[in-house]
């Protein structure tokens, strides 16, 4: 049994629910966010390709995090999720460097000035420091829900399939873009979605054989006849856009080194 | 926009889409870090410098260069990087047998390396000091050489692996491509003798300067020096061509904000002006104390200006598809 | 054992819908995330979901409050709830006894679930000026539908519930995506697309999903109108109108044809500055791929010929038999609680009140039950409005009605103002008296979802901070103290009259609050009713002819042409050239993010951190040619005044354009200029002259305007500096 989780690009239209759905889930600190919408946009002569990316822990089955980690805080559990034990963790940043997707935080003071700066803090953040206290000094990431996945199973739930085992996140999704499931199980619905769309991994090059996978492809069957210009559609209309003249510097001499998505 | 807030840095979507720079080894408490790595490569040169230097006779400078290699370590880099870490009273949970981790991690490689170092090398301290002014019979002599010979050879391999492992544990990163290369170790370890070499000339200079064994120590330094330059340019040249972020840490390295380190601190401080200095020494009449004092100081200097250099450049390769 | 409990209700920080479960320890909200047992099966955007940082927030305004200093100077003096209510009270019978009930003016923002409030305060008292957004935002495409439909509502069957799924949807410049608009769920929406053929969407500027659409079309703005009209003459060139449907249920078929006869492909191509394939691809794919539905976005009533647009695209679902047939546009069928505006509907507008409406005389459609706000404030400015007391709950009418100069002065004209609201906004600031109102995870209420197939309950999940009240409670006590016998003993009686009609005729509140939702939907829905006798005995739609309308007989007797005409906008390349020599940019305002709802939330830390800064976007080579580079602080700048927005180069959108973030103030920024309302706001730069014939609605959607960078020095207010997310009000004097 190994927990993934596959994100459905051509779906999400980035209302970054899934960001707020875990903060309220784990109590997050203000400044600390486990789960990002990160957004890509390449303007090569007029060629186009934007996207929006959700990204959180990929829970890597060769994590370089876990290799890092001095003290084994950072460590796998046998359904492949990586988890952080705060107790252990001494605060050394180490697979804070390490984590070539940079998921994780380090939880210093400065991160945490109260939601409302200057003002007392609100029940929900006092709360939050009895049911589920966060230890200043040590390291965080997304841990795929564990608390809900082990309470659900203790339950006899599913995850992926019940609400009350499955990710927050995944549960909150308006567009249903994040599918939750074992991907050991060849008839998993992940492993359907992965075959069927031809599912990718950020980075699969560095052998950490992340268990979030992407999908991407058009709706309305692929003689959709959108232009390229319209690939920005899935992006960050709202956010920011990306520096194009210094893609074409950096990234413009390699395209070797990029790798095509499937 | 010029005027930023704080609520900016949340905006999460830029997010390793551009290259973005590792801080938390550099910028902030991370300052600790920088000096901690600094601290072990002068230990380590130092240290290895007075031991080998001892092994033909136990002179009084290469004692002093030992305890100063040891004092290095033990007082300067361990403590830093305690006073680093958010949980600093953990600090034992990172050393073995409390870890397994060292199966994998060179950060628990590191401590057990430095731990090592500091019981070894106070032991060979304590031998050499007996063995030099202590007035022991020809046998406890003997006894006590073949001791020294042990923990030396135990101290003088892990405190090269203490200045080894820094290279390593940074090579490690996979998405920081101007890092993630053997060689960083390599220029780490001769940089760190180099030093060594330098201090140890201090030292030299303070316990009644042996004429003969500076110029050796020049000598050395001068090759060092030479050695290096060509490691750096190397290994800035392989970056251009490993990978456009590493390539991208390079320009930053030269012509980037922090630039003026790299040039002035270490390059021209750094290496061209003791190796100049040792050049022209070893032309020179007469009192020469005065510029070797400058070279041990300039060289220092560059040895705090390598690490800063590097640490700051530590760009990250984007993690989406496409982006280099 | 801490006291933890589970409390279902329904979330309405959009217009509103989703069912939501909230957990609650030792007094404290510590979770919420959505119903799987409702109909958006358990899911949440990030604004429902943030409504924790509402609980607790010191932005809040907790205690009546009496302005004690000029309009806008933010000089505040805590009262209590008697002198509150008795001082609004007072001012109302004074008004009404002289010079009468028609210079009461009652005021809100867009739909709330609690328009049916506002909606019986203003009939209550005699009144017909109520004041909503609702003639830029809803009304046209309700009224216009109703020309069609009786009673005014028109959705798209997204629910399969009659066997069939859309096969062809138009996204009509709407975003639904994220707007959940008028409570026409986004995953409704989002779920439906796995069955969808075609996706079509017409918008000048790339959607979250028109990278997945089959066709999408960048129409020049304020010119859909000729779109839509030149895919109804494809359409009929090519035969593939349904002709079942336009022989036995249409009227006025042949006068559409002629009309539509010279909207060929070239002439509309040239109007809306897209390629002639586009027009027939997509009349194609709309009348082949049957059933379709249109989702028409309110960025169409928001143009001073949205009248005119939405016949027109009315006119398009007829012409192709999608009205009424399942997976088409269709009228639902009403709960067992009956139809919710009844409420106020059985307080029927008299003549008296209809002669007393501002703009009534003028705009026949849009000013027949409410208020043209852009004459008034014109009016009020001239010194001839009548408008003496202004009751507001909810709504920026100061923020989002055109001419922001203009409203600015005119509010501060009017005699006596209240609003209701949670935080210190501009419309607080500029009145007299600010109430406190409750935030929905702390009231009791009867949510009124748009589409009208369900009602939902607001169950109270925790107590209001200091003594706010919720909106239904602040009503109550208002008509009560006013016009005692139309109003209530308490809210609960209030709430037990919404829901009588339930339990055949013995629902309580108490019942409906646990039941939750009192709806008509899955096998209960009617399809086809113009084939039953559910209109008229035999068969037939609700209008004069008892036909589907080409035609319009009710338009035609209000003296309006009873057949679709294009018009340019009131600024346009086209119709104003000489201006648009000096301001050479197309814009457009008002593109939702998934993360604010309007001027709101921005006091939110988890929504601000998502878009700090107003955002506009203008195409890279746009950007070029204008010198103006992505993140950039621009000014924008039109014949009314200037603006500055964060500039993003966005390949996704029409060249020579430009969008911006609309309804923007800063809570941050101090009470003296209206919480920085002219820093980023669009009105300032809209025009309220040209207004559309039927609905009075203005240009906010299409008007011209140039746009250079802002140099640092210009960026000197609070929100470029500030780690605040918000005032706090002051209750004392200061
Ligand atoms: N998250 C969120 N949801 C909301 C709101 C919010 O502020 N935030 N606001 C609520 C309210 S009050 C309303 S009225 C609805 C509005 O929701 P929508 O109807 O979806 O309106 P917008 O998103 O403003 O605009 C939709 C699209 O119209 C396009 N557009 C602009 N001008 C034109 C034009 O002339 N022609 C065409 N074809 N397209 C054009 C814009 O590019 C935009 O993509 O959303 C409601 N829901
Ligand atoms: N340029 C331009 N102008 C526009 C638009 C555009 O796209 N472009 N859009 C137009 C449209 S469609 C609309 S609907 C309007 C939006 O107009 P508004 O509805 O006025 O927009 P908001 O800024 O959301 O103002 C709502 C106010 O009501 C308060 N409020 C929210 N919920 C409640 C509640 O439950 N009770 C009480 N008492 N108060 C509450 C909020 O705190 C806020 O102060 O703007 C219109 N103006
Ligand atoms: S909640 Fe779903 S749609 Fe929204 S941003 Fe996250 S993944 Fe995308
Ligand atoms: S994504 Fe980063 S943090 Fe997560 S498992 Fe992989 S390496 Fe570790
Ligand atoms: S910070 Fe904590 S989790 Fe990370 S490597 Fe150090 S000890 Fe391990
Ligand atoms: S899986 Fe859980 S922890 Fe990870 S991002 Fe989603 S909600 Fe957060
Ligand atoms: S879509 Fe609207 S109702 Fe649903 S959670 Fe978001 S704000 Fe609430
Ligand atoms: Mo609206």
């Amino acid at each position: 049994m190994r927990w993934g989780m596959v994100i459905n690009l051509a779906k999400c239209m980035r209302c970054h629910a899934c960001v707020a759905a875990c903060r309220i889930e784990h109590f997050l600190p203000l400044d600390i966010t486990w789960v990002k919408l990160i957004a890509h946009e390449v303007d090569e002569d007029g060629a186009v390709e934007v996207s929006t990316y959700p990204v959180r822990c990929n829970q890597c089955a060769d994590a370089p995090c876990v290799h890092a980690c001095p003290t084994e805080a950072s460590h796998q559990r046998e359904d492949g999720i990586v988890v952080i034990d705060s107790d252990k963790c001494i605060g050394c940043r180490y697979c804070v460097i390490a984590c070539p997707y940079q998921n994780r935080t380090f939880y210093s003071k400065d991160k945490d000035p109260g939601y409302f700066p200057g003002y007392e803090r609100t029940r929900f953040e006092k709360m939050g420091q009895k049911l589920y206290p966060h230890q200043r000094g040590t390291t965080e990431k997304c841990n795929f829900c564990v608390e809900r996945i082990d309470d659900g199973m203790s339950r006899g739930l599913t995850p992926g399939v019940d609400r009350d085992a499955s990710p927050a996140c995944v549960n909150t999704c308006q567009a249903r873009a994040l599918t939750f499931g074992d991907l050991d199980d060849p008839d998993s619905e992940v492993n359907r979605l992965i075959r069927r769309y031809g599912g990718f991994q950020l980075r699969a090059e560095y052998g950490t054989e992340p268990s979030v996978w992407y999908i991407d492809y058009r709706l309305g069957g692929n003689d959709n006849k959108a232009p390229r210009e319209a690939q920005t559609g899935s992006h960050i209309q709202h956010l920011s856009s990306v520096d194009r003249d210094a893609f074409r510097r950096i990234y413009g001499r390699e395209p070797a080194d990029a790798e095509a998505k499937p | 926009m010029k005027a930023q807030t704080r609520r900016q840095w949340i905006t999460t979507h830029e997010w390793m889409v551009k290259p973005m720079r590792q801080k938390e080894w550099i910028s902030g408490k991370g300052i600790l870090v920088w000096l901690a790595e600094v601290f072990s490569a002068l230990g380590m040169g130092t240290y290895l410098v007075g031991l080998l230097a001892g092994i033909s006779e136990i002179t009084t400078w290469a004692w002093w260069a030992t305890v100063l290699g040891w004092v290095l370590i033990v007082l300067f880099k361990l403590p830093f990087h305690l006073a680093y870490l958010g949980r600093p009273l953990r600090f034992w949970r990172a050393i073995p047998p409390f870890t397994k981790a060292w199966r994998t991690s060179w950060l628990a490689r590191g401590m057990f390396f430095s731990i090592v170092f500091t019981g070894a090398g106070f032991l060979q301290i304590v031998f050499w000091y007996f063995l030099r002014w202590g007035d022991l019979s020809a046998s406890a002599s003997d006894a006590l050489t073949v001791l020294s010979w042990i923990v030396g050879i135990v101290a003088g391999v892990f405190i090269l692996l203490t200045g080894v492992y820094c290279g390593f544990a940074m090579s490690y990163c996979k998405s920081l491509p101007f890092w993630n290369t053997g060689l960083l170790p390599i220029v780490f370890v001769i940089m760190g003798v180099a030093d060594g070499l330098a201090l140890t000339m201090g030292v030299n200079l303070i316990t009644g300067a042996d004429e003969a064994a500076i110029s050796d120590l020049e000598f050395w330094s001068r090759i060092l020096l030479v050695v290096n330059a060509l490691l750096i340019a190397g290994y800035l040249a392989r970056a251009y061509q490993r990978h456009s972020a590493a390539e991208l840490a390079a320009q930053d390295l030269i012509k980037g904000s922090t630039a003026w380190v790299f040039w002035v601190l270490l390059v021209i401080l750094g290496i061209a002006t003791p190796l100049v200095i040792s050049v022209a020494t070893a032309f020179m009449e007469g009192d020469t104390e005065p510029l070797l004092i400058v070279a041990i100081v300039c060289h220092t200097i560059g040895a705090f200006a390598l690490k800063y250099s590097v640490l700051k450049v530590g760009i990250y390769r984007s993690v989406l598809p496409g982006v280099g | 054992m801490a006291d933890r409990k589970q409390i279902v209700t329904t979330c309405k920080s959009c217009h509103g819908g989703c069912g939501v479960i909230v957990t609650v320890q030792d007094g404290a909200i510590v979770h919420i995330q959505g119903n799987p047992d409702s109909l958006t099966k358990g899911t949440m955007c990030s604004k429902g979901l943030s409504s924790i940082q509402h609980i607790d927030n010191p932005y809040r305004i907790k205690y009546p409050m009496k302005q004690v200093g000029r309009k806008g100077d933010g000089k505040w003096e805590r009262i209590t709830w008697d002198e509150a209510l008795d001082t609004i009270a007072g001012k109302m019978k004074a008004a009404i006894a002289d010079p009468g009930p028609h210079t009461i003016a009652i005021s809100q923002g867009t739909g709330r679930g609690y328009n049916r409030y506002t909606m019986k305060m203003a009939r209550s008292l005699g009144t017909g000026n109520a004041i909503t957004p609702g003639y830029v935002c809803h009304s046209p495409r309700l009224g216009l539908y109703g020309l069609v439909t009786g009673y005014g509502r028109l959705y798209c069957d997204y629910h399969g519930w009659g066997g069939e799924f859309p096969k062809t949807q138009i996204m009509w410049a709407k975003q639904l995506e994220i707007s959940s608009a008028d409570s026409e769920m986004a995953y409704w929406f989002m779920n439906s697309l796995d069955y969808c053929k075609n996706l079509i969407i017409i918008d000048p500027r790339a959607t979250a999903y028109a990278s997945r659409a089959s066709l999408w079309i960048q129409p020049r703005v304020g010119t859909d109108c000729a779109l839509a009209m030149g895919m109804m003459r494809h359409i009929i060139e090519q035969g593939l109108w349904d002709r079942e449907f336009v022989e036995d249920w249409t009227f006025g078929f042949d006068e559409l044809r002629e009309r539509v006869r010279d909207f060929t492909p070239e002439k509309v191509s040239d109007i809306c500055w897209i390629p002639k394939e586009h027009v027939t691809t997509a009349a194609e794919m709309w009348a082949v791929d049957t059933p379709g539905c249109i989702q028409v976005g309110s960025s169409l009533e928001r143009q001073a010929n949205c009248g005119h647009t939405l016949r027109a695209i009315t006119c398009l679902m007829g012409l192709t038999g999608n009205i009424e047939r399942p997976g088409s546009m269709i009228t639902w069928v009403l709960p067992e609680t009956g139809l919710i505006e009844d409420f106020f509907l059985e307080l029927p507008i008299t003549d008296e009140m209809k002669a007393g409406i501002i703009g009534g005389d003028t705009y026949k459609m849009g000013a027949a039950r409410t208020c043209n706000p852009d004459t008034m404030v014109k009016a009020i400015n001239a010194g001839k409005s009548p408008i003496k007391v202004w009751f507001s709950v909810g709504g920026q009418q100061i923020v989002h009605l055109a001419n922001t100069n203009e409203v600015v002065s005119a509010i501060e004209k009017v005699e006596f103002m209240s609003h209701a609201d949670l935080f210190m906004g501009p419309m607080a600031e500029a009145a007299d008296i600010v109430l406190p109102a409750a935030h929905w995870l702390e009231l009791d209420d009867v949510y009124d979802m748009h589409p009208r197939f369900m009602i939902e309950a607001h169950n109270k999940v925790i107590d209001p901070p200091g003594e706010a009240k919720a909106d239904a409670w602040i009503f109550n006590e208002i008509g009560k103290r006013v016009v005692p016998d139309k109003w209530f003993e308490d809210v609960e009686a209030l709430l037990d009259y919404q829901v009588r009609k339930g339990k055949n005729g013995t629902m309580t509140w108490k019942d409906f609050s646990e039941q939750l939702v009192s709806g008509c939907y899955g096998p209960d829905q009617v399809y086809y009713k113009y084939k039953t006798d559910y209109w008229h005995e035999g068969g037939g739609f609700p209008t004069p002819s008892r036909k589907f309308e080409f035609h319009s007989n009710h338009l035609e007797s209000l003296g309006y042409d009873p057949l679709p005409v294009f018009r340019e906008p009131g600024e346009s390349p086209v119709s104003t050239p000489e201006l648009y020599e000096e301001y050479p940019l197309v814009m457009s305002s008002g593109f939702r993010q998934p993360f604010y709802f309007l001027g709101q939330y921005r006091n939110i830390p988890w929504l601000r951190s998502y878009m700090e800064f107003p955002q506009c976007q203008m195409h890279p080579e746009t950007c070029e040619k204008y010198g103006v580079e992505d993140g950039d602080i621009v000014w924008i700048e039109s014949p009314r005044g200037r603006i500055r927005q964060k500039l993003r180069a966005f390949p996704g959108i029409k060249k020579d354009m430009i969008m911006c973030t609309a309804n923007w103030f800063y809570p941050e920024e101090p009470a003296k200029g209206y919480h920085g309302v002219f820093i980023s706001n669009p009105n300032v730069l809209t025009s309220n002259d040209h207004l559309d014939p039927m609905y009075g609605s203005p240009d906010l959607t299409c008007l011209l305007c140039k746009v250079y960078k802002a140099r640092d020095e210009e960026l000197q207010e609070e929100v470029f500096h500030t780690e605040a997310y918000g005032t706090v009000p002051t209750y004392g004097k200061s």
